[in-house]
C-alpha cells in the first residue's frame, strides 16, 4: 500500500481551472437535445439553492449526481417528472413552447445578470461561486424548501467525523454531519457514495475524490470545489 | 531487490483493487434510480427465453391498485422473489398462479374471442421485455388524479385508499378463504442502531390490512426478542423490510418515512 | 325401423341416462376428491387472522392438523396441489411462530 502510495504521490494534483463564480455550478444537459435538433438546457445551480436544497431535487425528484446521468425527456417534463415537477406552469414557468429558450439556450452563462445582484446579498467565501452558502442558510438569509412533498425538518444527525490521511504530513480531514444534514438526506449520500457497513469506505483518497467519486460527487463542481484545502483539512499549514 | 519491489506493489495494487470491488459495490458513486412507472416491474424468465418467447415482464403498480398483497402472495401462492415460484404455461392454463385471474374472467386471458369471430392472442401483453408494446393501460394516465409522493411509483397509495380512489379487492371467489376479521397487532418501536438516528415506529394496522399476518411471519420477520440485531444493511440486502421495501414499496432511502420517533 | 312410440321411449331413457350421469359425474373426477381436503385446509387456515387470541393448545393442535394435512395433499394428484402446500406451509409456520413467541414470553397467552 505504502509503495503505491509513493508512486502515485510523485504526481501533483493537477486540479483544472475554476469557471468564473457566475458560472461555477452551471451545467449544460444534452443527453438528448442536440439529437432532437434543439439546444442542451442550461442549469443552474446557484438559482435553485436559494429556493431549494439539495435533497428537494436529488432525493425527493431523482435527480442524478452527473451530468446526463439522469433519464429526462420531454414526456417525463409534461408528465411532472424531474424538471416538470415544479417547471408546470403553476409553481413556475412550464415546459411550453414559449419558454423554450429560457431553457433550451446552449449558453452555461445564462442569468449572469441576476447573479451579481444575487451575490452582494450573501456571505462571501473564497472559491466556486465565491458564496458561502452553509453561512447564508444558517443565519436565515436563504430559506430554501427541505421538502416540497411535506413538512419535514433536517434530522437532528451530527456526527463529527474525522478521516486520517492516506500521505503523512497531511493533516486529517474533518467531516461535519451537522453542516451537510440541511442540505441532504441520508440517502443522497448512504449507502451508496459512502458505504454503511462499518469501516468499508476507507478509499475516498484524493484520487477518487478527484474522480467525481465520494466527496468529489459535489465538491468539485457544485458546493465548494476541493481548491479549498482548509475547509476540509482545517489544521493543514 | 528491483524485481521485488515491483511484485510487492503489483501484488499491493491487485489487492487493493480487489479489496474495492468486495467491499464497495458502487464505489463512491450513486445508483441508478428506476422511474415511477418503470419501479416495482419485475421480470420472470424461468423458462421464456428457453422457449423462444420474451420474458414476462410483471407490472406491480397495476395490479396492487386493484388487489392487496395478501390475494397473490398467500392465497395465489406466489413467491416473495421474482423467479422463486417457477410458473409454467400449463400452471397458467391449469388456472394456477397467473391463470387464477388472467382466464378471460377476472382479468384478460391468454386468448380472447372478438365480436368478428376472430381469436386474438395477448402474448405481448405480458410477454414484453424487450419488445416495444402497445399497452392498454399507461401508467401516467393512471396516475393522473392520485395522490402523489415521493419515491417508488410516486403515487401515495395509502392516500389513494382512504381518498377511494382505489378499492382493493382482498378475495378472489374460489380461491381465497372466508376469513375472519383481522385483530391488528400493535405498533413496535424498533430503536435504531445508530445512536442520533430517531428510532422507527412501525406500524402493524399499515401492513396487515394488505399483507394478513402469514405473508411475513415467519418468511419475512421470523426474529424473536433477544435474535441478532438487524442492521440498514441487511435491509439493503433485501431481508426483513427490505423484502418488499426496495422493490415494490417505498424504498429503504427514504429515511424519515420510517425513523419517526424523536431522539430525546 | 323403430315406431314412433320406440323413439320416444329411446329419447326418455337417454334423456334419464345423462341426468344421472351429470349428477354422479363430479365423483369420478379428480377435483372430487379434493373437495374434502380443500374444506380441511379452509377450516385449519381461516384460523391464521385470529391465532392471536386462540390459546396455546388449539395452535399446537391446527400445526399437527395441518402437517397431517399436508401428507394428503402431497399424495393427491390434483394439479393444484403445489399451490395449496405452499399455502397450507405458510399458515401451519404462522402457527409454530406464535406458540415460539408465546413459549419465550413476547406474546401473552390470550386471556379466556
Amino acid at each position: 500500500m505504502l509503495l503505491s502510495d509513493t508512486v502515485f504521490g510523485m504526481l501533483k494534483f493537477d486540479l483544472w481551472p475554476l469557471p468564473p463564480p457566475e458560472e461555477y455550478g452551471n451545467i449544460l444537459i444534452d443527453r438528448t437535445s442536440s439529437k432532437h435538433n434543439v439546444k442542451p438546457v442550461t442549469f443552474s445551480h446557484w438559482m435553485h439553492r436559494t429556493k431549494y436544497t439539495c435533497r428537494v431535487c436529488h432525493f425527493e425528484l431523482a435527480f442524478a449526481f452527473n451530468t446526463n446521468a439522469t433519464e429526462i425527456t420531454e414526456e417525463d417534463n409534461k408528465n411532472g417528472l424531474f424538471c416538470g415537477a415544479c417547471h408546470n406552469g403553476n409553481i413556475v414557468f412550464g415546459h411550453t413552447r414559449e419558454n423554450c429558450e429560457k431553457c433550451h439556450n446552449g449558453d452555461i452563462s445564462y442569468g449572469r445578470e441576476k447573479f451579481t445582484e444575487l451575490k452582494e446579498k450573501l456571505p462571501k467565501a473564497p472559491y466556486g461561486n465565491e458564496i458561502d452558502w452553509s453561512e447564508a442558510l444558517q443565519k436565515g438569509t436563504i430559506k430554501p424548501k427541505y421538502s416540497i412533498y411535506k413538512d419535514e425538518k433536517p434530522l437532528d444527525f451530527n456526527k463529527l467525523l474525522e478521516l486520517r490521511a492516506e500521505w503523512s504530513g497531511i493533516s486529517p480531514a474533518v467531516f461535519p454531519h451537522a453542516a451537510h444534514v440541511p442540505w441532504l438526506d441520508c440517502a443522497n449520500c448512504h449507502p451508496d457514495i459512502f458505504n454503511i457497513k462499518k469501516k468499508t469506505t476507507k478509499h475516498f483518497e484524493m484520487k477518487y475524490i478527484l474522480d467525481k467519486k465520494f466527496c468529489g460527487a459535489c465538491h468539485l463542481s457544485t458546493a465548494f470545489p476541493i481548491d479549498d484545502c482548509r475547509r476540509c483539512h482545517p489544521k493543514m499549514r | 531487490m528491483k524485481a521485488r519491489h515491483i511484485l510487492y506493489l503489483a501484488v499491493s495494487l491487485l489487492i487493493c483493487f480487489l479489496f474495492s470491488l468486495v467491499y464497495a459495490d458502487t464505489f463512491g458513486t450513486k445508483k441508478k434510480r428506476p422511474k415511477p412507472d418503470e419501479f416495482g416491474n419485475i421480470v420472470l424468465n424461468n423458462f421464456s427465453e428457453k422457449k423462444s418467447i420474451a420474458p414476462v415482464v410483471f407490472k406491480h403498480w397495476l395490479h396492487r391498485s386493484k388487489y392487496t398483497c395478501r390475494v397473490c402472495h398467500v392465497d395465489i401462492g406466489f413467491a416473495m422473489k421474482a423467479g422463486e415460484t417457477g410458473i409454467t404455461e400449463n400452471d397458467n392454463k391449469n388456472g394456477l398462479y397467473c391463470g387464477s385471474c388472467h382466464n378471460g374472467k377476472e382479468a384478460f386471458g391468454a386468448e380472447e374471442k372478438q365480436f368478428s369471430g376472430d381469436t386474438r392472442k395477448n402474448c405481448d401483453r405480458c410477454h414484453s421485455s424487450g419488445k416495444k408494446v402497445e399497452f392498454k393501460y399507461d401508467f401516467y394516465t393512471f396516475r393522473k388524479g392520485l395522490p402523489l409522493e415521493r419515491f417508488g411509483n410516486g403515487i401515495d397509495w395509502i392516500k389513494a385508499e382512504d381518498q377511494k380512489l382505489l378499492t382493493l379487492k382482498d378475495q378472489i371467489e374460489g380461491i381465497s378463504i372466508k376469513r375472519k376479521k383481522l385483530t391488528n397487532p400493535k405498533e413496535e418501536m424498533l430503536s435504531a442502531k445508530v445512536p442520533g438516528m430517531p428510532n422507527i415506529i412501525f406500524s402493524h394496522n399499515k401492513h396487515a390490512v394488505w399483507n394478513g399476518c402469514e405473508l411475513c411471519h415467519p418468511e419475512v420477520f421470523g426474529v424473536k426478542k433477544g435474535d441478532t440485531v438487524y442492521s440498514m444493511q441487511d435491509l439493503f440486502n433485501g431481508k426483513y423490510c427490505g423484502a418488499c421495501h426496495g422493490s415494490v414499496a417505498f424504498p429503504n432511502d427514504d429515511c424519515q418515512r420510517c425513523h419517526t420517533e424523536a431522539v430525546s | 325401423m323403430p315406431s314412433q312410440d320406440e323413439v320416444s321411449e329411446m329419447k326418455k331413457r337417454s334423456t334419464g341416462l345423462i341426468i344421472l350421469l351429470l349428477l354422479f359425474m363430479p365423483y369420478f373426477s379428480p377435483f372430487a376428491s379434493a373437495q374434502s381436503w380443500i374444506e380441511d385446509f379452509d377450516n385449519i387456515c381461516a384460523q391464521a387472522e385470529v391465532a392471536d387470541s386462540l390459546p396455546t393448545a388449539k395452535l399446537k393442535e391446527l400445526a399437527l392438523e395441518s402437517d397431517k394435512l399436508l401428507g394428503v395433499i402431497e399424495a393427491s394428484d390434483d394439479p393444484r396441489k403445489k399451490v395449496y402446500i405452499f399455502r397450507l406451509k405458510k399458515c401451519r409456520n404462522f402457527f409454530v411462530y406464535i406458540t415460539g413467541l408465546r413459549e419465550t414470553k413476547e406474546r401473552p397467552e390470550p386471556r379466556q
